[in-house]
């Protein structure tokens, strides 16, 4: 039985008069433990559809199942990371990765210790007592990676977390990311609009069409190390071409439709 | 060198102002009815010395706290239910429209009708002064809270009462803090007037007793009481917000103010 149950999804919405198909019945299944990349051009529904798993969002039809119960409100089985860290910034770091250990009832000692733990696992230990806006774009991202971690929800829903990130940074944390998720095995539904990033990651990788979104390709990335060696592989650079190709399509009539 | 430069910027114009002042006031180039600065604060002296200033000043500050500790908390509380609950929006957004710009001023004959020349009416006044700016705070900083804040909380568990406790409230302070800025300015000027025109005490009536008695600078002096009275409670006010705020402050305009 697979984790996540998708059925003929949609959603639209009314924006000025007109109705907007957002998603047109999107159907996949998500296996435990898989780590799913999702590619698409702007504007194709990729982040409406993490909302909508991550129960932030409502859907206008279908049918959404996690472990076989039908899904709603966000809950901590689902844990949420977006682009813009959404870290709160009256808290400082250390406070922060607190929170969901106390929304778990966990006794003071207790969350304090473990928020260390993960802070130290996403090498922010010395930062612990900063305010958010004392931090880097990437050191918030690692705390709210280590936030994410002290929720420890079964699937990791990730929308385009280092999206605003400069390339070496961006690099580091995905190398950290892999190796957190080889560690723990969870589940990870990764939006990005990086094919390198989607390349790099993914066990699985899912194109979208342009909108309303669809699934245009699925495909299995079957490379188990991911080493810096990975990304100059003869694999790398065919599955990278491969889907840049297939992606090209679409940008290219998500254009048209701005356009229109 | 920074801070120092900063120092004789903030200090130049009031010093020079002062300085031409009381030079030209005793050489007699000044009018009578704007004294001069070592006048005034003799006059200063001397109501504090007779202990008329102390009462006056535990008379308007008794009024201005405690009219702005009811109007400040109604304007909060509204206001957050305003921006939380559209039923009450609906309710107070066009009532407080249309009574915003309005001095609250010209609500003191109601309020001395209703209440008595004595504090109630004042510190009615007062409160009802503090409320308009607190509501459009608090009604405003509830629906400008960042959306990610809430379904992160709402993502990792929290139930309604963690939400409105931890998340939206720490979220809206800045902006009630600033509401609440506002709010205590106006509790002042508003005591101001309602002392001037109606009323048998406090700092208010000591300016008005000095303009009828052509005593301009006993007049300046409860002026000057009145004046250190509002910088005062509005540094107590900054420090607050400071302690209270700590890391929602970093990287904003407003931390060097403070």
């Amino acid at each position: 039985m697979p984790l996540l149950d998708i059925r003929s999804l949609d959603k639209s919405f009314t924006a000025d008069n007109k109705e907007i198909t957002v998603l047109d019945r999107l159907s996949l299944s998500i296996e435990d433990r898989d780590f799913v990349s999702i590619v698409g051009p702007t504007g194709c529904g990729k982040s409406t559809f993490l909302h909508i798993v991550g129960g932030f969002e409502s859907k206008t039809g279908g049918e959404v199942r996690l472990n076989d119960r039908p899904l709603d409100a966000p809950g901590p089985d689902r844990g949420m990371m977006f682009q813009d860290h959404s870290l709160f910034p009256w808290l400082t770091a250390l406070e922060n990765v607190c929170w969901p250990l106390e929304m778990k009832g966990l006794p003071r000692a207790k969350r304090l210790e473990m928020a260390r733990e993960y802070l130290d696992l996403v090498h922010l230990g010395r930062y612990a007592d900063l305010y958010p806006e004392q931090l880097s774009g990437g050191m918030k991202q690692r705390a709210a990676l280590a936030r994410l971690l002290a929720l420890d929800p079964q699937m990791f829903l990730m929308d385009e977390p280092f999206g605003a990130l400069d390339s070496q940074t961006r690099e580091l944390l995905q190398e950290e990311l892999h190796a957190i998720w080889r560690h723990r095995r969870k589940t990870v539904l990764f939006v990005t609009h990086d094919i390198d990033e989607a390349v790099y990651l993914g066990t699985r990788l899912l194109v979208f069409t342009a909108r309303p979104g669809r699934i245009k390709a699925d495909i299995r990335i079957e490379a188990d190390e991911r080493t810096a060696n990975f990304r100059t592989s003869p694999e790398f650079f065919k599955t990278r071409t491969r889907v840049w190709d297939l992606l090209r399509e679409e940008v290219l009539k998500a254009r048209a439709l701005e356009e229109n | 060198m920074k801070l120092r430069l900063t120092v004789f910027q903030n200090l130049l114009v009031p010093v020079v102002v002062v300085v031409c002042w009381e030079v030209f006031g005793r050489l007699g180039d000044v009018p009578p009815y704007l004294s001069y600065p070592s006048q005034i604060l003799a006059a200063l002296w001397h109501l504090a010395a007779d202990g008329e200033l102390f009462g006056a000043v535990v008379v308007s500050l008794y009024r201005v706290t405690a009219g702005f500790a009811i109007g400040a908390s109604a304007g909060v509380g509204v206001g957050l239910a305003a921006g939380l609950v559209r039923g009450v929006r609906n309710f107070f957004d066009p009532l407080v429209s249309l009574l915003f710009a309005v001095p609250k001023i010209a609500f003191l004959p109601v309020f001395l009708i209703l209440l008595g020349i004595g504090d109630p009416s004042k510190i009615g006044i007062v409160a009802f002064s503090c409320f308009f700016p607190m509501f459009i705070a608090a009604r405003h900083s509830v629906s400008s809270i960042n959306k990610l804040f809430v379904w992160a909380a709402q993502n990792m568990g929290a139930s309604r009462h963690t939400l409105f406790f931890r998340v939206i409230i720490p979220a809206a302070a800045p902006e009630i803090f600033a509401g609440l800025r506002i709010s205590l300015a106006h509790a002042f000027i508003v005591l101001f007037a309602a002392e001037l025109i109606g009323s048998h005490s406090g700092l208010g009536m000591l300016i008005a007793d000095g303009e009828d008695a052509a005593r301009f600078d006993l007049m300046f002096a409860a002026i000057l009481a009145f004046a250190i009275l509002g910088f005062v409670s509005d540094r107590i006010l900054m420090a607050v917000r400071a302690r209270v705020l700590r890391g929602a402050m970093l990287g904003t305009e407003e931390k060097i103010l403070a």
